[in-house]
């Protein structure tokens, strides 16, 4: 068990920049996940800490240890991927075993071990099966096996669920979490859905360009988001971005913006804090419903158009058609004010 | 397909196989035909087969110590050529060497240079070490027209391997070597054969070399000691031509036990599987 530190880290490929000076520090046992779209360099993060690919500057620690120039084998860290990367030449106990061979444990106490680690993860019947003959759920808990088999100071997942199907989904990441919750390893997880990072983390950042947009609990990320890019990455639906002039008239939004200037503001709002009437409402504002998208718990009405587009709540008991006219009502609390020109928050 | 397409491409490959095969068939025709309808050029078909010039070259001692020859030359560079195009590939697959498109193309451009041009530079240095008329200078100089061939198919093979298995088995605890050795190797096994094949083979039938560089049924291989079955008055084509088929034995059994092998692997990075 270990804390994991970045100082300063830069990573550039070519011209791609990666990492851009990062610095952060993951406590001892915390279950950390770096949010961002695809594509943004959150895996070289994850290869940077394991170890397998080195930063162009600066360094990664273990606790106090300095173990940049660590080879990955020296590491003790454990990874669970993407595509699973079992080993397709050898069976299940013998993919689960891996890791301890290397490490000199004889070939009876390693099976063993096996075993153990594939009862406790509903895999006992599958023991002498080779990878290709597994679903994608039991290739998952193999490659969760095979990270847990050795107890690693660190815990890495990239992405381990995108593979899975809606269902299965669930399931595995109900079983990190119980893992998680049983071993308490520090867990670096990487992944672009939002909502995975919200119901696992201890702490999310947030991604964008090699730079940490913010970096708090998933409950901080969504109730105050760091800039435009955090909100409109963080949160589904996504959060209506609607610029200040076109609310500046609306109690709620002028009791926000106090002496700021709405033309230099963009006002936030999470469709859940939207309520859409039928009937008309003070304060309410009223615009012409484009869709009615029901989404089981919740149903939601998208009314208005261009930039007054806006995505809320159906009120519970109220009846809205397409081309009605739909009356929103919101609080000033749901009001999230950013700065038009830069994107950051302004409260 | 249409009987008129089907008849076609019967046609196609009759014409295919007629063309490459004639040549084994008349080798194998003139070898059991008896010295005197040979020396009469009569007939293509022998009136009566007869295994006198196999029994002839298989009497003669120096047979066997060619066929040996051939076979330790062959194998000799297949496995030195698999040693060192393996690791060469997967550095070049796999790890981020600096500089891998460079090398790809200077091994692709050392593929071509014509062996003749090749010769006499090689007869210097071999001689100067001392290797004249020895296995050892075939094997070294078979492994080094091979490599860029072994070289180009197991990086391809590599490639194929996905890089979450390298990186899975580093983080796993093995060193470079030991994820080369323990995950890549198993995996690339097709790779291996298709390459070793494919290597094997031209060793075996490569003559130019063999000639310039051995003196002697010391080291002389089975293409070279055929060409220079000794005659009294004229070509001994009957015992030539039986040299060459059993010759041709090996290369065939191999090639047929490993065929879908190395169609896999001659084709592999060609379609994303």
């Amino acid at each position: 068990m270990a804390s994991v530190a970045f100082d300063r880290v830069s990573k550039r490929f070519g011209p791609a920049l990666v990492a851009d000076d990062l610095s952060l520090e993951i406590a001892d046992g915390e279950f950390f996940i770096f949010l961002g779209p695809s594509g943004c360099g959150k895996s070289t993060l994850l290869h940077m800490i394991a170890g397998v690919e080195a930063p162009s500057s600066g360094c990664v620690r273990f606790d106090a240890r300095d173990v940049t120039a660590l080879p990955p084998q020296r590491r003790d860290v454990a990874m669970v991927f993407q595509s699973y990367a079992l080993y397709p030449h050898l069976d299940v106990t013998d993919n689960l075993a891996f890791p301890l061979r290397n490490r000199g444990v004889s070939r009876r106490a390693a099976r063993e071990e096996a075993e153990r680690v594939a009862t406790a993860l509903g895999l006992a019947g599958l023991l002498d099966k080779k990878p290709r003959q597994l679903s994608g759920g039991q290739r998952q808990r193999v490659a969760l096996g095979r990270a847990l088999i050795r107890h690693p100071t660190v815990f890495l997942m990239d992405e381990p669920l995108s593979n899975l199907d809606a269902a299965l989904r669930i399931e595995i990441r109900e079983e990190i979490k119980r893992v998680h919750q049983t071993h308490r390893i520090t867990t670096v997880y990487v992944t672009h859905d939002q909502e995975e990072a919200l119901a696992l983390a201890d702490r999310v950042a947030v991604l964008r360009d090699g730079r940490i947009q913010q970096c708090d609990t998933p409950g901080q990320v969504y109730a105050r988001p760091a800039n435009i890019f955090v909100a409109r990455f963080v949160g589904t639906p996504p959060m209506n971005l609607v610029p200040g002039t076109a609310l500046a008239h609306h109690p709620a939004v002028r009791a926000r913006l106090g002496r700021l200037d709405a033309s230099r503001v963009v006002v936030g709002l999470r469709p859940h804090a939207l309520e859409a009437h039928a009937a008309a409402r003070p304060d309410a504002l009223t615009s012409e419903v484009a869709l009615i998208e029901p989404a089981g718990a919740e149903t939601w009405v998208v009314a208005g158009a261009n930039e007054m587009r806006l995505k809320a709540r159906l009120a519970p008991g109220a009846m809205l058609e397409p081309r009605a006219s739909a009356n929103i009502v919101f609080s000033a609390e749901a009001v999230h004010l950013f700065d038009a020109e830069h994107g950051h928050r302004l409260d | 397909m249409t009987p008129l397409g089907r008849f076609g491409l019967g046609l196609g490959l009759s014409a295919v196989m007629l063309w490459s095969l004639a040549p084994f068939v008349w080798q194998l025709l003139t070898s059991v035909t008896p010295p005197a309808e040979l020396e009469a050029h009569s007939a293509l078909f022998p009136s009566a087969p007869t295994l006198v010039h196999y029994r002839a070259i298989l009497a003669g001692q120096p047979f066997g110590r060619l066929m040996l020859n051939s076979f330790v030359a062959a194998s000799g560079a297949t496995l030195l050529a698999l040693v060192l195009g393996s690791l060469a590939g997967f550095a070049l697959a796999k790890l981020h060497a600096p500089g891998r498109v460079a090398t790809l193309a200077v091994v692709v451009t050392l593929s071509m240079l014509p062996p003749i041009a090749t010769v006499s530079p090689l007869f210097l240095i071999v001689n100067a070490l001392g290797m004249h008329d020895t296995l050892a200078a075939l094997i070294l100089v078979y492994a080094g027209f091979a490599l860029p061939l072994a070289v180009w198919l197991m990086t391809q093979f590599f490639r194929g391997v996905p890089d979450e298995l390298y990186i899975a088995a580093r983080v796993d605890g093995c060193s470079a070597i030991g994820a080369f050795m323990r995950v890549m190797l198993p995996l690339a096994v097709p790779g291996l054969v298709a390459t070793a094949l494919l290597v094997f083979i031209y060793a075996w039938n490569e003559f130019l070399y063999a000639l310039s560089l051995t003196a002697s049924t010391a080291s002389r291989t089975m293409p070279v000691g055929i060409a220079l079955f000794p005659g009294i008055h004229e070509v001994p084509w009957g015992e030539i031509a039986a040299g060459s088929v059993l010759a041709t034995i090996p290369a065939v059994l191999l090639a047929i036990s490993f065929q879908r092998r190395v169609l896999e692997g001659l084709t592999a990075g060609a379609v994303k599987a």
